[in-house]
């Protein structure tokens, strides 16, 4: 299974405004509901938050059809954690309900009425060797990792500054895997990271959009973790571990071959229904990657 | 690992060593070495690896600055640092610029601009419109019209769907702020699917979307309020706005100075259309409500009433239903005493003065049906619908001679139907067909009884038929990026008048007023064209040009001065449009324009406009020719919250006739003659607008300049009137503090008129608002408001008006309590002589005095 296990100190407090007493265990497992605890595996501990809006084009044959997402990026003092905001917000509500007693259907309920969840990979940065990441996600049917070794931006930095968001910020630019971007990134904020596997700069970027403007992402929530708390990950034997060429191909084949996922994915469909849903998966899905290459 | 620097160094000498934590001798990672020379971004860079070591090349005159969050940063000379250093940073708890979760102020995504209403919005603003005439680039005029970067909206969408049309301000006026999540600027709105990309629109649309709460069921408010005169204000909104079916009932009644009757003005710009048909405006005119320089709710005595219905269902994927109606009934009374001395030129000056106790009623409904087909390959929209503006008034008067009991009425009625279709072949081929008609009775009556002078009357019966059509038919195409287009068009308007005048033991001239009984005529307009249109599209659409050589012929007969007029013009015109950026765009354009005016020159006889004025038809054929050009500007930077826009117009024009009046104690005799008159006018637009996030605070700053110059003939002397007008307008709202929001704004106004035979006069009126709102508890809110119009007078400089008003609000779940109290001071009382347009006129009349209501107020 595609887990993440990640202890939160009041993510939803802390970075939503809202204050909570509770300290809660919680379980960021991609939206997914994981009703026993998985082994996990440390990788840092969590010192700041930042969080990304995503805006992006998920098909460039309909460019006036954009979706929003948001993303949390969280820093430790060697790794750097990025995963969806709204994956991490279900299972820290998830926790946060069962620390106080509640039952699992009550934790449902609550865990249901948040959506808006846009971007399923986890990726954690500077790890296992500073300058590899590892990715994993959920796709066709089983969880893979993969290390990436290359992911490695070569900024050129210029003159110009704006001020974004309340801070003054310099504007960089890079061009990588396929496409060209612009980052504005401040020295307010000495922590060299970014969204996504963006990092590098002498400062945390504040905006980042690729020259064509199918992605853009923009900080919009940034703060201290008061009780800094670890950056814990699913570690279980079921997580393929595959490279990034066989990951890349994958994920492709199946945003291509929807209904390839029945054969190997969670959901048994009936032998009399196959046919109905095969034909319904059955058309070509919409797939504008941010990495190209 | 160490991560590569940027930038280049000359006389380079390698600095290397390791960073480590003053406290314990650790290592740190990942901090920050930089090369620094002056100000700005780093010259070279590099990261501490795990064990915390770097190594740098730099330029010994340089400053070297290791940082990481968490620790103090360290800045020394390179050559300082040497090759094998051991630097240590200190833990430091320095103060960060957190921010929570929250959108910034604009967001932006190709042509759209996403407002977060949060960033915007403070305690005091209930209702959607007092959040958008915060938004820097948005415009909110007094009846509610929205206008971006100087243009009105062509679409007022909420979550993408268009209930309500022109009317929007039901939805702007009434929707609970705290319902709308964002609102969203679409530029270039085409809302036509299958024109995008092919036809940019000027002009802008806004889309409100919703908290999502407020989409799963209805909601809406009820409130009640009363207070002394007495007075009363109530009002019922229940919406459903869903991306589906959408629904919105408004019921609203008051007699607090507040008309309703503006609501159910349609505020979007139609004019630029093809086959706009402007609805009849009545001849007779119904006594009026004297308008003065102050605002209107403190001087207007009125009932006021609205109730609409307004229903969206969409049909299919691409298809949608919609059903509107709206009617509306303001009562007005106002009693006054206006006296005038107008200059005649040749040396004499009439007075005039009147006493007036004036009732008005005004019944507007409108209802629609309309079925829209919006697909990307075609479009059908069909609209039909029915409009009444029904007018009555009566005024009991004293003039300077007489004593007038004068009233008059219209009922104008009109069915209408507007088709608009198009289709779209393969990618760029398009076919578009509009047609246009309404038909439309209107009878009007006027009645002006003089009880000094035994059984004097004038009386005028009158029924207006009028049918017109406008029909659109045009292909377009691509040749490689450049449109060719050729569109025809046959435009048809015919008003068939039947007239009655009687006049009884009234002294008119002969030559003035000659009797005429049930005389029926016919004006008959008939346009027709062939408008080819060339576009030429470069650097990706950053550069069009537009070219339109139209020809159009125009047929125009009148039965009743047996007039039969045929001729065919050449209009050309054109536009450019350049995109600098992103953030500025200009357009350039110009146009030769022929137009004959108005139907009133062959109306069968003179008739009465009101009690004392007469129009004399002159049965000549009036037409204006000219040119006008234009070019305008428009800047956005939505991150630093900057908008401006600026335009310059110029329009010269050559009539063949001159307005010519002819004042007497009794009558004004108003008629036009066939003299040459040339016409221009000049107009300067602009606006900025600037929003500070940092303090909270938006600055808007609009204004407006026009110079004209025209002929006219009064008492028979000709002249040239020349019009200077300036209009500034500042506005200020701070939100700095939580607790306090606060509001200062400063009209100006400037008027010039000037002629050899008059001489000039000019009038300069200054206005003040400012606006505090004060928030001790989360749940109270104190607004305190005082309002300063300073009017130039005649006779003292400037005469101040000043009114100040109280409100408290508390809020108690989804119930509000609310007090307010206007015009503290019980200003009551309104009289100012105004030396204008080289006539001196003196204004009296009550105000409302000090009012004190109080309003409750549930949301469901």
């Amino acid at each position: 299974m595609n887990r993440i296990i990640i202890v939160i100190a009041i993510l939803l407090g802390a970075i939503g405004g809202v204050s909570s007493p509770v300290m809660a265990q919680a379980v960021i497992g991609n939206g997914n509901l994981n009703l026993r605890p998985d082994k996990t595996l440390t990788v840092d501990t969590a010192q700041y938050k930042v969080i990304y809006e995503i805006n992006y084009l998920p098909d460039t044959l309909y460019r006036d059809k954009r979706k929003n997402g948001r993303t949390l990026l969280l820093t430790g003092k060697h790794s750097a954690l990025y995963i969806d905001y709204y994956n991490a917000l279900k299972d820290s509500v998830r926790a946060e309900v069962l620390a106080k007693g509640g039952t699992y259907v009550e934790a449902l309920n609550k865990v249901f009425a948040i959506q808006g969840e846009k971007f399923n990979e986890v990726i954690v940065l500077d790890y296992p060797t500073k300058g590899s990441s590892l990715v994993q996600e959920y796709i066709g049917g089983g969880a893979k990792r993969y290390i990436d070794n290359g992911a490695k931006q070569y900024w050129a930095i210029t003159d110009d500054t704006e001020n974004i968001a309340g801070y003054e910020c310099h504007k960089a630019t890079c061009n990588f895997r396929g496409r060209d971007y612009t980052a504005w990134y401040t020295e307010e904020i000495p922590i060299p990271r970014g969204p996504f596997l963006f990092t590098g700069l002498p400062g945390l970027i504040v905006k980042l959009t690729s020259s064509e403007g199918d992605y853009d992402f923009t900080l919009i929530g940034f703060q201290k973790v008061s009780n800094p708390f670890p950056m814990d990950i699913t570690d279980n034997k079921n997580i393929e571990k595959i490279s990034r060429e066989d990951f890349r191909f994958l994920k492709t084949y199946y945003k291509e071959n929807p209904v390839a996922v029945l054969a190997n994915g969670p959901i048994k469909v009936k032998p009399e229904k196959l046919k109905e849903v095969e034909k319904r998966l059955d058309r070509p899905r919409s797939y504008n990657p941010i990495e190209k290459e | 690992m160490v991560f590569a620097g940027a930038g280049t160094v000359s006389a380079a000498v390698k600095i290397g060593g390791k960073v480590v934590d003053a406290a314990n001798g650790k290592p740190i990672d990942n901090a920050l070495c930089s090369i620094r020379r002056g100000k700005g971004a780093p010259v070279a860079y590099t990261f501490t690896d795990r064990e915390g070591r770097f190594t740098l090349q730099a330029n010994p005159k340089d400053s070297v600055s290791f940082s990481l969050i968490g620790y103090a940063k360290l800045t020394m000379p390179v050559s300082a640092v040497g090759t094998n250093a051991t630097i240590k940073l200190s833990a430091a708890d320095f103060a960060l610029k957190e921010i929570v979760v929250k959108a910034p102020p604009i967001r932006e995504h190709g042509d759209t601009l996403i407002y977060d209403v949060a960033s915007f919005k403070s305690q005091n603003d209930r209702y959607i419109s007092d959040v958008l005439k915060k938004l820097p680039g948005v415009t909110v005029a007094d009846n509610g019209a929205i206008s971006y970067q100087g243009k009105t909206i062509n679409k007022f969408y909420i979550e993408g769907r268009d209930l309500l049309e022109g009317r929007y301000t039901l939805a702007s006026n009434n929707l609970d702020v705290n319902a709308v999540k964002k609102v969203e600027v679409i530029e270039h709105n085409q809302h036509v699917k299958s024109l995008q990309g092919l036809e940019p629109s000027e002009r802008a649309a806004i889309n409100l979307k919703l908290d999502k709460q407020f989409m799963v069921r209805p909601f809406g408010e009820i409130r009640g309020g009363a207070g002394n005169g007495p007075i009363y204000d109530a009002g019922l909104l229940v919406t459903l706005l869903t991306r589906g079916p959408q629904a919105l009932i408004n019921l609203q009644g008051n007699n607090y100075g507040k008309n309703l009757g503006s609501e159910a003005a349609d505020k979007f710009d139609l004019s630029g259309s093809y086959t706009y048909i402007p609805s009849y405006t009545p001849l007779l005119s119904t006594p009026s409500i004297r308008s003065i320089n102050i605002p209107l709710q403190r001087y207007l005595f009125n009932r006021s009433r609205l109730g609409s219905v307004n229903l969206l269902l969409p049909a299919g994927k691409e298809s949608e239903l919609k059903i509107n109606a709206i009617y509306t009934a303001d009562r007005m009374r106002q009693r006054y005493d206006m006296s005038r001395s107008i200059m005649l030129g040749d040396g004499n000056t009439l007075s005039l003065f009147e006493n007036a106790m004036t009732h008005k009623r005004l019944d507007n409904l409108k209802l629609s049906g309309i079925y829209e087909y919006n697909a990307s390959r075609a479009y059908v929209r069909d609209e039909f619908g029915f409009l009444s503006e029904r007018q009555r008034g009566s005024s009991m008067m004293m003039t300077q001679s007489d004593s007038v009991d004068y009233s008059a009425a219209s009922y104008p009625r009109e069915f209408y139907n507007k088709l608009t279709s198009n289709i779209r072949f393969n990618r760029s081929q398009l076919i578009k067909f509009s047609s246009n008609f309404k038909a439309g009775l209107s009878p009007e009556r006027l009645d002006a009884i003089f009880p000094a002078k035994a059984d004097a009357a004038v009386g005028e019966r009158m029924r207006m038929k009028r049918f017109a059509m406008k029909n659109y038919l045009s292909t377009s195409f691509s040749i490689f990026r450049h449109r060719i287009g050729l569109g025809a068009y046959v435009n048809f308007d015919r008003y068939s008048p039947q007239f009655t005048v009687n006049s009884n033991g009234v002294e008119i001239p002969e030559e003035i007023l000659p009797a005429a009984d049930g005389v029926n005529s016919r004006i008959s307009k008939m346009e027709y064209g062939v408008e080819p249109e060339i576009a030429f599209r470069w650097v990706d659409e950053s550069l069009v040009l537009r070219v339109t050589p139209e020809v159009k012929g125009y047929n125009v007969s009148a039965t009743v001065s047996d007039v039969h007029h045929h001729t065919v013009k050449f209009l050309p015109s054109f536009s450019l449009f350049y995109r600098f950026s992103s953030r500025l765009e200009s357009r350039l354009g110009g146009r030769r324009s022929f137009s004959y005016q108005g139907e009133r020159p062959f109306f069968p006889s003179p008739f009465m406009t009101n009690y004392r004025n007469i129009y004399i038809p002159s049965g000549g054929l009036n037409h204006t020719e000219g040119y006008s050009a234009y070019y305008s500007l428009n800047y956005r930077h939505s991150v630093k919250l900057l908008f401006a826009n600026f335009m310059v117009m110029y329009a010269n024009r050559k009539n063949n006739f001159v307005s010519s009046s002819y004042n007497t104690s009794d009558w004004s005799c108003v008629t036009t003659r066939q003299l040459p008159n040339r016409n221009y006018s000049f107009d300067i637009n602009g606006d900025v607008s600037k929003s500070f996030a940092t303090v909270k605070t938006t600055v808007k700053l609009s204004q407006a300049f026009s110079i004209m110059g025209a002929d006219v003939a009064q008492q028979n002397l000709l002249t040239r009137n020349h019009y200077t007008n300036y209009i500034a307008d500042l506005r200020v709202t701070n939100r700095y503090f939580g607790w306090l929001y606060a509001q200062y704004a400063l009209v100006g106004a400037f008027m010039r008129n000037s002629s050899p035979l008059f001489g000039s006069s000019s009038l300069t009126n200054w206005f003040h608002t400012l606006d505090f709102s004060f928030f001790p508890v989360s749940k109270l809110t104190i607004d305190l408001k005082g309002e300063l119009s300073s009017l130039d007078s005649y006779s003292s400089g400037h005469d101040n008006y000043f009114f100040c008003d109280f409100g408290a609000t508390y809020q108690l779940k989804r119930a509000s309590f609310s007090l307010t109290a206007r015009n503290l001071f019980d200003v009551a009382h309104y009289s100012l002589s105004q030396f204008s347009s080289v006539n001196e006129s003196t204004n009296t009349l009550p105000l409302r005095g000090r009012e004190i209501m109080a309003t409750v107020k549930l949301k469901f």
